[in-house]
């Protein structure tokens, strides 16, 4: 009996949708090509030399073997420290991150609970100005911070990215939502704005802080340009920027520099996850900005 | 009393912003604005690594127009060429293929979120992760395009028109995801409404598009447009990454004209390459990159706004 229902409601449901489902089936069969080179460089991260070489037909898209030894070379190999490069990466994301953090909520916090003359013309007058395309200053950059001694130093490589005025358009789009009874009723109790900005402000704005640090540390670990050209050492660069220089270096070990790619993927990948949920929420915000 | 009250006032109505402010302001204009200022004043100087700059005036900006016996003039010139190629091949993909993609998953069709992440799921990778992993797929022999396609020993890296081909379909899947979740996010405004009443007029799925979503969505749109467009003017890594800039189609003045070598990497190379490196030249070029770029982008606006799509 309740077989036969299922049944019914089940060919009721095909009748109903099977359009939608043929369209998610062709779109899941479109994605399979989209992600091709991602799987194939997955597969080809765990084969041998050898392999790669002479087995390039299509039914040897799968290692025969399969060996851990590219990852295991591509970490341990001292003339491409990968793990001093992710090492590097980290400390230059985290830090951008953290920086952005800081900077963006407390002059967020200013543009959007506090007044003070001139508060628009200002803010406005900073998003003009950050419009200016990167290229202009990429060169003096460059020879500004070998003045001050900052190149081959990962410094050099945080100070670009930290104080992005979209950043605080974001936030303080996402502020805006926030009731100011809440900051009312606390400067009633006596609260100063510093307590307000820590105790109130910062607590309710989690989602748009989230989706600043996937943005931040996804362009920061991704960083490939500004890397290679202001730093030289090995020793020093950030793995994305490190790959470049393997794949100039490796010459036919493919093999190994799709191991180095494979593993400099993960942290961002990792971010995007949890970062998943504040998503589209924070798009609402940043796309808002209605002509 | 009074007065004590007053100037408490003042001292908080200027002292707390300022405090609020001052790290962000402290940070833009030591890291942004004066490194902006410093290139557009390197861009009239002759500057070398390590000495103090030179005045020159309009010397780089006439020697890179009018110059021929010059090789900036030679590689602005090949520079931009290939670059404004490269935008007006590329940018409508990047519109259309999301686009498309948006409205189709917009119908909220079974997995559309698990789909979401796989469409988007390159514009989180690195740019010399995807060169890497493309580079794989293109190999002229044992690549996986070649041996899918069974195309033979087709060679995508280096003879036109392969590799722009090649370059085209790698910006596209890199750069799709973000202008993806964009159409997205504005799909979800579109009033289910005014959908409803169309269609009980008796509108099919195309005049429903034209009529109703497409202006709804024209901002991001434009948006899109725009951003996609200063992208592409930037393009640096992908042919660095993917054939050093490609087939060399003449020599003049002993400089390689390269089929698809775009400013960004004569900007790179003439700032930071090993030899001859000038602050000067290399920040002359970028301005009138950023020029080209501001132009393009308040033309485009002001195209739309008339249009009014």
């Amino acid at each position: 009996m309740l077989y036969k229902i299922s049944l019914k409601k089940t060919k009721k449901y095909l009748r109903k949708n099977w359009k939608k489902d043929l369209l998610s089936l062709c779109l899941f069969a479109l994605a399979v090509i989209w992600l091709c080179p991602l799987f194939f460089g997955f597969t080809a991260s765990f084969k041998s030399n050898v392999e790669m070489k002479r087995f390039t037909k299509l039914q040897n898209i799968f290692p025969i073997d399969w060996t851990t030894y590219n990852y295991e070379f591509a970490l341990n190999n001292p003339a491409t420290p990968l793990g001093r490069m992710a090492n590097n990466s980290f400390i230059v994301s985290v830090c951008t991150v953290l920086l952005v953090l800081v900077i963006s909520t407390t002059s967020a916090y200013a543009y959007e609970r506090l007044d003070f003359p001139h508060k628009e013309k200002l803010f406005w007058l900073l998003f003009g100005l950050s419009m200016i395309p990167g290229v202009v200053s990429l060169v003096s950059q460059y020879f500004l911070y070998d003045k001050l001694g900052w190149t081959n130093k990962l410094i050099s490589l945080i100070t670009p990215n930290i104080a992005s005025v979209f950043n605080i358009y974001l936030l303080r789009n996402f502020m805006h939502g926030i009731p100011k009874d809440l900051d009312e009723s606390a400067r009633i109790d006596g609260a100063n704005d510093f307590m307000i900005y820590t105790n109130i402000i910062l607590p309710c704005i989690r989602p748009a802080m989230m989706v600043v640090v996937l943005f931040t540390f996804t362009s920061s670990w991704n960083d490939v340009m500004w890397p290679s050209l202001a730093i030289t050492s090995p020793e020093k660069q950030t793995i994305t920027a490190g790959i470049r220089l393997l794949n100039d270096s490796y010459g036919g070990y493919y093999e190994r520099v799709l191991a180095a790619c494979m593993l400099a993927m993960i942290p961002t990948l990792i971010v995007y996850i949890f970062a998943r949920r504040y998503f589209m929420q924070g798009l609402h915000l940043g796309s808002a900005i209605k002509g | 009393m009074r007065k004590t009250k007053w100037k408490c006032s003042t001292f908080y109505a200027w002292w707390v912003p300022i405090l609020f402010l001052l790290p962000h302001l402290i940070a833009f204009c030591c890291f942004n604005l004066v490194p902006i200022l410093t290139g557009i004043y390197a861009s009239f100087t002759k500057w070398t690594l390590g000495k103090t700059p030179e005045w020159v005036g309009l010397n780089n900006y006439v020697q890179m127009f009018f110059n021929k016996d010059s090789i900036y003039y030679w590689q602005l010139r090949w520079g931009m060429e290939s670059t404004i190629k490269f935008v007006i091949l590329c940018v409508p993909f990047k519109i259309l293929i999301p686009l498309i993609l948006a409205l189709f998953l917009s119908s909220k069709c079974r997995g559309h979120k698990t789909l979401q992440t796989f469409y988007y799921l390159p514009s989180l990778l690195s740019l010399s992760v995807v060169m890497v992993s493309w580079r794989y797929m293109f190999a002229p022999s044992g690549g996986i395009v070649n041996t899918l396609l069974s195309l033979g020993k087709l060679n995508w890296i280096s003879v036109s028109p392969y590799n722009w081909v090649a370059l085209i379909i790698i910006t596209v899947w890199w750069g799709c995801g973000s202008n993806l979740v964009i159409y997205q996010s504005a799909l979800e405004g579109v009033s289910q409404e005014i959908l409803e009443a169309a269609e009980m007029d008796g509108a099919n799925a195309i005049q429903k598009f034209i009529n109703v979503t497409l202006p709804s969505i024209s901002f991001p749109l434009q948006y899109t447009i725009v951003t996609s467009v200063i992208a592409e003017f930037g393009i640096w890594g992908q042919p660095d990454m993917f054939n050093k800039g490609g087939p060399t189609i003449e020599v003049i003045n002993g400089v390689n004209h390269q089929s698809n070598k775009m400013i960004m990497q004569y900007i790179a190379e003439s700032g930071f390459g090993s030899s001859g490196v000038n602050a000067g030249i290399a920040s002359a070029m970028a301005l009138i990159l950023g020029a080209t770029i501001f132009i393009v982008s308040i033309i485009q606006f002001r195209i739309m706004r008339r249009s009014d799509i």
